[in-house]
């Protein structure tokens, strides 16, 4: 994961007067699984297009092992798509489906028929799909047209494939597998992955590096655990897991107030009483009697999650506090949370931007 | 949808009255003889020492083939340009090509007659120019002519209405896959929009091998096609017998084009056609 495989400098792109990316700047190393995380209209696709060559940026580069491409029409790229609704060619069979792009170049290749048959049931076999050659997608479920479309960007073995939200249209459970299997896939063959989605969950499950994007703009980058655990902003906090996110003051380092109350923290370097949201995570509550110097309130309501109860606490002055724990506690029992400092995430209020309530952007199709 | 049974009755019943027992009717009267049932009629019809009604057929079906490949050729192009526009501007140009299907359809063929007539505007223009006058009317070409103006929407509609509905994403995962645009076109475009086309064909060439009226008109006569011997024997001659037996022809013979039509696109949408 050392050499730079695709750069992208400054790239700007505006659809009608729509701001849709605003400068930019991205790297990816070679056998990198990178996914574009973040909700409708934030840019992913759009940088995903771009890097395919569907879509051209208005202003900066992209670098494909050094060489600028942006007047690199699709075809001549050395890269390959799996798109978001499979995209097959419905009046080819799956054998012609995955030999497509082989027989497309196959004189300047100087394919045999033997060697493109050779090559489909390679791929054919890579996905799972041996003796599917001769069916036609239509009489294929979702979960084996993906598989043929994952196939067929993989026959002319490109350096890198990008996935534009793959996995979007199949049930949870062919979801959870086929993430684990794309894994396996881009293991086995030792190339990039470009992976698009706003499932926070598929990114964590797959991806070397997370790039968390919002409303044109890179908002973080990095491992999943590190985007879990550190998140820079509120957004990303709250984007990637379940979150509190309430206002509050850093008084001095290390000490600051929130929901009425004072509570040691472990950051620093902010100003003298700044304001700052404060990011805590469900699971990081403690829930334990109530005492004076705890956030204190009710329990309002009680879910089974499966693994977790997720528990809603109201205090007092009317917030709301999400609570994850194995142990339920009764509707109506009054508690306090305790939280250790470490676990309090203090960050800068972004300034002027009013966030997207993160909920509704992930369930609004693109 | 068991709610919606006996709203087609209405068209069953006309369906029955208006379409199958008139069928059924020239089906009898080109069986009927004077002495009960004959093959006469078609006996008539087949008649290769004189073979002057296979004759007429045969030009029918030559006009009709090169009106709907011009169709095809014309119409095309303009169904994929048409596929390409915004869509605001495209629902516009769409209406303009059905425009003139507003208008009568006789009264758009006599239009023809006064523009090629030898004193028309065709001719008076080249007549300015020091040309001509020409011999437009009462030709063959005339007649391709009138036909392909007046079923060249039946062409361009039904393919336009296939490409546009082709996904652009499966146009880009041609590209992706390293085809250039002309490769696009012949493996992926076209070989999609073949449904459109096929019923474009059969929906121009249904019309123009029957129409007597395009031929009477434009063709003068001199130009007879088997629509206008078939009318010929029912108004003229008062031959029913044999009007019918042409009629029954020309009606297998399109059913079994139709057939033919509907085979290949099955066996294509079965994906083992390789273009």
């Amino acid at each position: 994961m050392s050499d730079c495989l695709i750069r992208l400098e400054h790239i700007r792109k505006n659809f009608e007067n729509k701001e849709v990316l605003k400068s930019i700047n991205l790297t990816v190393h070679d056998k990198e699984f990178v996914t574009f995380l973040g909700p409708s209209g934030c840019g992913k696709t759009t940088t995903l297009r771009i890097i395919g060559g569907f879509e051209s940026p208005d202003s900066g580069t992209v670098y494909f092992d050094g060489k600028a491409i942006n007047d690199t029409p699709p075809h001549k790229r050395p890269v390959n798509t799996v798109f978001q609704r499979y995209a097959l060619f419905t009046h080819l069979d799956v054998y012609e489906n995955v030999a497509f792009g082989l027989r497309v170049n196959q004189k300047t290749n100087n394919l045999t028929e033997k060697e493109i048959s050779r090559r489909v049931s390679e791929m054919l076999a890579l996905v799972n799909l041996e003796g599917y050659e001769k069916r036609v997608p239509s009489s294929l479920s979702g979960g084996e047209q993906q598989r043929v479309a994952i196939a067929r960007s993989l026959a002319n073995r490109p350096q890198v494939l990008l996935l534009d939200e793959p996995l979007g249209a199949l049930d949870l459970k062919l979801r959870k597998e086929m993430q684990l299997e794309l894994k396996k896939i881009q293991r086995e063959l030792g190339i990039t992955f470009i992976y698009v989605t706003h499932d926070q969950e598929e990114a964590l499950t797959m991806s070397d590096t997370i790039v968390v994007m919002n409303k044109g703009s890179i908002q973080q980058e990095g491992t999943p655990i590190g985007i879990y655990n550190e998140p820079v902003n509120a957004f990303v906090a709250d984007f990637i897991g379940e979150s509190n996110i309430v206002p509050g003051v850093i008084h001095r380092d290390f000490f600051c107030s929130f929901g009425g109350k004072q509570f040691e923290c472990t950051d620093q370097g902010f100003g003298k009483d700044e304001e700052v949201d404060v990011v805590i995570r469900p699971e990081d509550f403690k829930i334990v009697p109530p005492e004076e110097k705890l956030i204190c309130g009710r329990i309002t309501d009680l879910v089974f999650k499966g693994v977790h109860y997720e528990m809603t606490v109201e205090s007092p002055d009317g917030a709301h506090w999400l609570v994850h724990s194995t142990l339920p506690e009764a509707v109506g029992a009054d508690v306090g949370l305790q939280v250790a400092p470490f676990d309090i995430h203090i960050m800068k209020k972004s300034l002027g931007e009013e966030q997207n309530p993160p909920d509704e952007a992930k369930e609004a199709e693109e | 949808m068991r709610k919606f049974k006996y709203a087609s009755l209405p068209f069953a019943a006309y369906a029955l009255i208006f379409i199958l027992a008139p069928l059924l009717l020239i089906v009898f009267y080109s069986f009927a003889g004077p002495g009960g049932l004959t093959l006469e009629h078609y006996k008539a019809f087949f008649n290769f020492e004189d073979p002057v009604y296979l004759q007429v057929l045969w030009r029918s079906i030559k006009v009709a083939a090169v009106s709907t490949l011009l169709c095809l050729a014309l119409g095309y192009p303009m169904a994929y340009i048409l596929s390409k526009m915004r869509p605001g501007l495209r629902d516009t140009m769409v209406f303009l090509f059905v425009l003139p299907m507003w208008m009568n359809f006789l009264l758009r063929t006599y239009a023809w007659m006064t523009l090629l007539e030898r004193t028309g505007l065709i001719n008076s223009l080249l007549g300015k120019l020091g040309l001509g006058p020409l011999d437009l009317m009462y030709t063959q070409g005339a007649v391709v002519l009138g036909n392909v103006y007046n079923f060249l929407p039946f062409m361009i509609l039904p393919i336009y209405n296939v490409l546009v509905k082709i996904d652009s994403s499966v146009v880009e995962a041609a590209q992706d896959l390293g085809a250039n645009r002309s490769v696009v076109f012949r493996k992926v475009i076209f070989p999609l929009s073949l449904p459109g086309v096929i019923s474009g064909v059969s929906m121009t060439f249904m019309p123009a091998v029957s129409t007597f009226i395009i031929s009477r008109l434009l063709g003068g006569g001199q130009q007879a096609l088997i629509g206008d011997i078939i009318e010929n024997q029912f108004k003229v001659v008062g031959n029913w017998g044999l009007g019918s037996a042409m009629s029954v022809v020309l009606m297998a013979l399109i059913l079994a084009a139709m057939n033919v039509a509907r085979k290949y696109e099955d066996e294509n949408a079965g994906g083992n056609v390789l273009l």
